[in-house]
């Protein structure tokens, strides 16, 4: 399809018995650009993202990474080289290992020199101190957590980051310096994100282009410029652009 | 109703003992509050969830809680049996988890413990309770309250879980409710339903409410006033329309980080200066 393209997905669907997660969603990424997924709470985003993973169950379509289409369960060579952050932190994290044997174990497996080393960097650069590298998940509050799966991703040193609302967890302060920090890694190297947000803040200051979905499909593909001026076409995302300018009697009045 | 206030903190402190020495989490948090809309907004790790978790006695084990004063509606939380704390619990304080994927019970369908929390408030039939889970979940924006009644939480989607939580804590109508980050993972739009809805039940049942967000506008149109915490302690209480007037300089550090899209796109935010004196 996309020859230009590292990601793609053309004519995804994915279904949970009767449930249809994702019914029909195509895009594609190219490399170093950084694609923002919004939408509806339930829409699919983050079984979009899952399926690129291998961990969702495909009906039919294809997930293509560099010109070729991905099947059966993903290989370590594919983990090298995309790395997903959890919506759920909790949930991806071992309960009973520590922080430091969770971040060792993937460099490991992937062969990395230096694994002491690597690990205190890089739970230095989310802003953690090193001690908590000795603690277990439910010892750190809900945004330490999540800076602990987004540790692990970065780690790997990926191409590619899927990236399930990665600052949810996260005051403003230190979502700043996670955003920063990916902006800068992005500048380092070649690294393409796709990244789920509510968040038109955030999208609008990573994404060049955004998709807005809703009930499993795509409703409108956006670029950074539209989303600044507001110029979106469908009725929903217009909507979800309204509802974004926050709590106030009137936007309750258009959802409604 | 009047002569005490629904929660009263005084002088909080929690303390988890380590082997390297002790590490105090929550460093003598003082408020009290009636039935309003308390908003606490604040660092990663600045003691917000285990402020909350004080209240309904649900610390960890490992740590060790004081307070010259921890009152939920004039009971001492402190001198609380685990029997008046489970009754409480159930009946009259709600809590939202921050991870509600993780609180909910994997092995129990979302509907069935919907209406155990029903039935644990109130006494209700089991087929009243079923009608009133799913008067409930769609009252959170559920669409197909019963495909998600049926459902397991690992088959719910992030918002999804976020909005069962609330459910299962709203429908036992409790007086006070405390929201940690309720509704992070939900799009804007079913995010002012659930706000809508919990403004609802603060008018009809004279709910008090306790929003812990990072979001710091949403919190400064939705609550009436603003705990500002920073490393274990309150820096700053605010009304929370003029947070944009906070004279704090974390609060307005804070301020400064809000991604916006009036910034152009693909430039660095600006970061906190983080200043040793803000950690009194
Ligand atoms: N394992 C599963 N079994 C059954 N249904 C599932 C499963 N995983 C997801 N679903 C359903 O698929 C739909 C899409 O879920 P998904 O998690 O992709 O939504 P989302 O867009 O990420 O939403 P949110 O913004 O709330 O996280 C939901 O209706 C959900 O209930
Ligand atoms: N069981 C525990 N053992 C040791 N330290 C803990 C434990 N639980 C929490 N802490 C520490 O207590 C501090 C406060 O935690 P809390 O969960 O209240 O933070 P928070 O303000 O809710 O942060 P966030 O916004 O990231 O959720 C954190 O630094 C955390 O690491
Ligand atoms: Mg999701
Ligand atoms: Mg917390």
């Amino acid at each position: 399809m996309n020859k230009g393209s590292l990601l793609s997905l053309d004519r995804l669907v994915v279904t949970y018995g009767a449930v249809r997660a994702v019914r029909d969603l195509s895009f594609a990424i190219s490399p170093g650009e950084c694609f923002g997924l919004v939408g509806e709470s339930g829409s699919g985003k983050s079984t979009a993202l899952r399926a690129i993973a291998g961990l969702a169950p495909i009906a039919s379509g294809n997930v293509m990474l560099a010109g070729q289409t991905l099947m059966g369960p993903r290989d370590l060579h594919f983990h090298r080289r995309v790395q997903m952050v959890f919506q759920d932190p909790y949930g991806s994290l071992h309960p009973r290992q520590t922080i430091e044997r969770q971040l060792m174990e993937p460099l490991r497996i992937q062969r990395f020199p230096d694994r002491p080393d690597r690990v205190r960097g890089v739970i230095r650069r989310v802003g953690l101190p090193e001690s908590f590298l000795y603690r277990y998940p439910h010892q750190l509050s809900g945004g330490q957590r999540q800076r602990v799966a987004i540790a692990r991703a970065l780690l790997m040193e990926p191409d590619v980051l899927l990236l399930d609302e990665p600052t949810s967890a996260l005051d403003v302060s230190v979502q700043a310096e996670i955003l920063n920090l990916l902006m800068d890694l992005r500048e380092e190297r070649v690294l393409t994100y796709l990244l789920v947000s509510h968040d038109f803040g955030v999208i609008g200051t990573m994404c060049d282009r955004l998709l807005v979905m809703r009930h499993g499909l795509a409703v409108e593909e956006m670029s950074n410029a539209d989303l600044r001026a507001g110029r979106a076409t469908s009725a929903y995302a217009r909507q979800l652009l309204e509802a974004s300018r926050g709590y106030h009697p009137e936007a309750l009045a258009d959802v409604g | 109703m009047q002569d005490s206030p629904l929660v009263e903190i005084e002088d909080l402190r929690v303390t988890f003992k380590e082997r390297s020495g002790s590490f105090d989490a929550v460093r003598g948090v003082s408020f009290s509050m009636g039935r309003e809309k308390l908003g606490i907004v604040g660092e990663s790790g600045s003691g917000k969830s285990l402020t909350g978790k004080a209240l309904l006695g649900l610390v960890p084990g490992n740590a060790v809680v004081t307070a010259k004063k921890l009152a939920f509606d004039g009971h001492d939380i402190l001198a609380a049996t685990p029997r008046e704390m489970r009754k409480l619990r159930g009946r009259r304080i709600g809590l939202v988890m921050q991870d509600p994927k993780y609180c909910l019970n994997p092995v129990k369908t979302v509907g069935y413990q919907i209406a155990e929390s029903c039935k644990l408030a109130s006494r209700v039939s089991s087929a009243d309770a079923k009608v009133r889970v799913l008067e409930t979940l769609r009252a959170v924006q559920i669409n197909d309250p019963e495909r998600v009644a049926r459902a397991y939480p690992h088959e719910l989607s992030g918002g999804m879980a976020q909005r069962v939580m609330m459910a299962m804590m709203v429908i036992g109508e409790p007086d006070l409710l405390i929201a940690d980050e309720p509704t992070s993972a939900l799009d804007v739009t079913v995010q002012l339903e659930v706000l809508a809805l919990l403004d609802r039940l603060i008018a009809a049942r004279g709910m008090g409410l306790i929003f812990i967000s990072h979001d710091l506008r949403l919190v400064s149109q939705f609550c009436d006033r603003i705990v500002v915490m920073y490393a274990g302690r309150i820096v700053e209480t605010l009304p929370a329309k003029d947070l944009s007037q906070a004279t704090h300089a974390y609060t307005r550090g804070l301020l400064n980080c809000l991604p916006s899209l009036d910034r152009a796109a693909g430039t660095r935010l600006p970061t906190l200066q983080r200043e040793a004196g803000w950690r009194t």
